[in-house]
């Protein structure tokens, strides 16, 4: 049956509609996931605009319109730092986290590395056994980093799981490419930058968005390696500061740490993440499966 | 085989050459007994960079001389932060320590001993030793001196509830459970919903939940209990029993919130200020006016007041944070004197450390107003006004001699004025080695057991009785004597 002819069929007006059960009970089924997805969010984003949210009521809309919520946060001038430090260590831990991670795993991903073994045992022992607090403390505290930006990149530059998923990426690209790449005249590096990563930019969106959630979402690592440098903090770290200071001191205007309050601050942590990820959004679930599959 | 000896020579190399980079370090400390220039010092509630902190700091050091740097962790993980910091080697001079970090602090010898200090120092000579004699150890000595009177929790009511319901402030028991009935079926918001309960509680608040429950409890304690100076387990004491049948009647008829075993304080206080909950026992003070206003935000009827506690029951002086000098700190007495001294000296330092700087924190205040400061709009927040600078104005430790300059919102006042009347002081638990070993699982024993027993999972004696064989393999009366020792 042609295309044309199987659309007329379709929308034939004296077409009847069959409905299978499995399609009913499945798109039941699929309707409750997204109701249980869509509605924490949705209540977050009504709260935040809400002057009588309440934790325990989900309301459709806001039952007191107000932007005080927002107004409290983006009025303060002292929030301009915060946010370019959160941009900028974003970028700088994305750009230092994808670099090592993609050349280890690239190292690890050709099949006569010598001592490839111990490698890969040193990032399989990080997914097992975390340093703990205190001896990671004493190391940055050692190295002569505390109060600077550094613990906070070099800390987090690389995350054995992602690791092992472009690891996993590279080795779905034959190895016949390559092969003709060295012939035509590739040296290691032209092969892994002209050829290798052009061809793993989905694995390379996924894993770097990732990256960027991670980099976005820190506060303790500034809190703990950044004491006295609070210049330094990141929007996180500011946001949090904000709801403390409005429980502890208090405020009136409204409800002290009101709801409004805590989801405008959420909802204006999210925003960089929901800005990027529709432009990574066709490489994230490829990147994630090719990755995942081939072990 | 050389190749692989190579190796790992090369890898014991490299390991050897970094352990100094793993190496825990102490603290270099360049200062003589000579006085210091530079104090560091970790606070928890000082304020925030925000609202001119750094003047406070100038001002500071343009009294003492002494530059005073502060590290402010956020609130919520300010014991971990402070912690993680002293445990590799990066100690402060002076810091603010949790009631649960004093004792642990002191066992362990990271900190001075400020008897001697309190005494020689003339500002601090003065203070009555009842508030800070709740701090000392078992060896007879003071660690840590508070940063202000502990206050402790009162009871808060919905009166637009009882009027609603046609009740009054209940003073005894039986009154108190008439009321969370009335609370709780018969639609005292007026709004035609079953949708209030008569208690919100905090059951996650740690070992502070005994400060939330005293009406229920009475003079039963959940933690350890001084009694005429001996410490006993307050879960196996006679009076538990007839607590714990309080606690059951109440979950039982559904006049206590449900949900009370996973909320935490800002949760319960969520319930109250929301119209979920017409009763919570909650903190004095400032409190008193912020959870009226924020009830009355949700609800322009609210009316919420602090009532006394009824026949039987008491409340609860705080044990609260303590300011410590470290055990490493080349000059300790002069770094007490610079900060301690300073802040109870009734005079410029102790305005500094109560209300600020003058002209960006509080001003003078008009004549004839009957106060002497007014407090000036929050710089980060300019709707609303200052409060303190890190002294809370009510609970100065030296109240007598250096009352409340400012004007108090009369909820605020009230709070502090029924607290003061009826409530107890607590002593601090000083837990020996098996006890610091131990009081984690034991109170988490004590938690689940209570929560059994509460829900009718357990029975009463059978709750009590499998509490006191986890107690005796967790060595309770190793730990008891070491309490009373």
């Amino acid at each position: 049956m042609s295309m044309m002819s199987r659309q007329q069929t379709l929308f034939s007006p004296r077409r009847k509609l069959r409905l299978e059960p499995f399609s009913i009970v499945n798109t039941a089924f699929l309707l409750l996931l997204i109701s249980i997805i869509v509605i924490p969010i949705l209540k977050v984003l009504v709260d935040s605009f809400d002057g009588m949210a309440s934790e325990t009521v989900f309301s459709l809309f806001p039952r007191r319109l107000t932007l005080d919520g927002y107004r409290h946060v983006i009025t303060r001038s002292t929030i301009i730092r915060p946010f370019f430090v959160s941009i900028g260590m974003t970028l700088a831990g994305l750009l230092v986290s994808m670099t090592v991670t993609s050349l280890y795993a690239y190292a690890l991903a050709q099949p006569k590395l010598p001592g490839k073994k111990i490698f890969i045992a040193m990032a399989m022992i990080t997914m097992v056994f975390q340093p703990g607090l205190v001896p990671l403390f004493i190391v940055v505290r050692n190295l002569g980093i505390m109060n600077t930006l550094l613990p906070v990149i070099l800390i987090k530059a690389i995350d054995a799981y992602y690791m092992f998923l472009m690891m996993n990426f590279f080795k779905t690209i034959p190895a016949s490419i390559t092969e003709a790449a060295k012939i035509d005249g590739c040296t290691p590096w032209q092969v892994f930058w002209r050829i290798i990563l052009p061809l793993s930019k989905p694995g390379l969106a996924a894993i770097s968005l990732f990256y960027m959630v991670l980099f976005w979402n820190q506060w303790f690592e500034y809190v703990i390696y950044l004491p006295k440098a609070t210049d330094l903090h990141n929007f996180q770290v500011f946001m949090r500061s904000i709801l403390i200071e409005s429980e502890t001191q208090g405020y009136d205007g409204f409800v002290v740490a009101s709801q409004a309050l805590k989801n405008a601050i959420v909802v204006i942590s999210i925003i960089p993440v929901m800005i990027v990820y529709p432009f990574v959004q066709k490489h994230f679930v490829k990147g994630i499966n090719l990755g995942a599959i081939k072990g | 085989m050389k190749r692989r000896i190579a190796i790992v020579a090369l890898l014991l190399a490299v390991l050897v050459s970094v352990m100094p980079v793993f190496a825990a370090g102490t603290k270099d400390s360049t200062e003589t007994a000579a006085m210091p220039t530079k104090i560091t010092a970790y606070l928890n509630r000082v304020l925030i960079a925000e609202d001119a902190r750094d003047a406070v700091l100038a001002k500071h050091k343009e009294l003492t001389g002494v530059e005073l740097e502060v590290v402010m962790p956020p609130h919520g993980q300010y014991s971990q932060v402070l912690t993680t910091s002293v445990m590799a080697g990066d100690i402060p001079d002076i810091m603010e320590l949790t009631t649960a970090d004093y004792p642990a602090y002191a066992a362990q010898g990271l900190l001075v001993p400020l008897d001697d200090f309190i005494r020689s120092n003339p500002n601090t000579a003065k203070l009555n030793p009842a508030t800070y004699a709740g701090y000392r150890m078992s060896d007879g000595k003071v660690y840590g001196i508070p940063t202000w009177r502990g206050g402790g929790c009162v009871t808060y009511i919905r009166a637009d509830w009882l009027r609603n319901v046609g009740m009054s402030v209940p003073i005894t028991w039986d009154d108190y459970v008439k009321v969370l009935r009335a609370f709780t079926f018969n639609d005292p918001d007026r709004n035609g919903q079953k949708d209030t309960v008569g208690l919100a509680m905090p059951f996650q608040s740690g070992w502070e939940f005994d400060y939330y429950n005293r009406f229920i409890m009475q003079e039963a304690y959940l933690d350890f209990v001084n009694k005429n100076g001996r410490w006993y387990d307050g879960f196996t004491q006679p009076e538990m029993v007839a607590a714990l049948e309080r606690w059951i009647q109440l979950y039982k008829e559904g006049i206590i919130d449900p949900e009370f075993f996973t909320d935490n304080t800002g949760r319960a206080r969520t319930k109250i200020m929301e119209g979920q909950a017409g009763v919570l026992e909650h903190w004095v003070g400032t409190w008193g006016s912020r959870l009226h206003a924020g009830a009355k935000n949700i609800d322009p009827n609210a009316d919420l007041v602090a009532i006394r506690s009824i026949q039987g029951t008491h409340y609860v002086d705080r044990i609260g944070q303590v300011l410590s000098i470290a055990a490493t700190t080349a000059n300790p007495k002069a770094v007490f004197d610079n900060i301690v001294g300073t802040m109870w000296d009734q005079g410029e330092g102790q305005i500094l450390w109560t209300y600020g700087v003058e002209g960006i924190h509080w001003q003078k205040a008009p004549a004839g107003s009957g106060y002497e400061f007014q407090m000036l709009p929050q710089p980060s927040n300019p709707d609303r006004s200052m409060q303190k600078s890190f002294i809370d104005p009510p609970l100065a430790l030296n109240l007598e001699q250096f009352p409340v300059k400012v004007a108090q919102d009369p909820r605020d006042a009230e709070s502090l004025r029924i607290h003061a009347l009826d409530s107890r002081p607590l002593s601090i638990l000083s837990l020996g080695k098996v006890g610091l070993e131990n009081i984690g699982e034991l109170r988490d024993a004590k938690r689940e057991i209570f929560s059994k027993i509460v829900m009718g999972t357990l029975s009463i004696q059978d709750g009590l009785a499998q509490y006191r064989t986890i107690a005796e393999r967790l060595n309770i009366t190793t730990i008891l004597t070491e309490l009373n020792s």
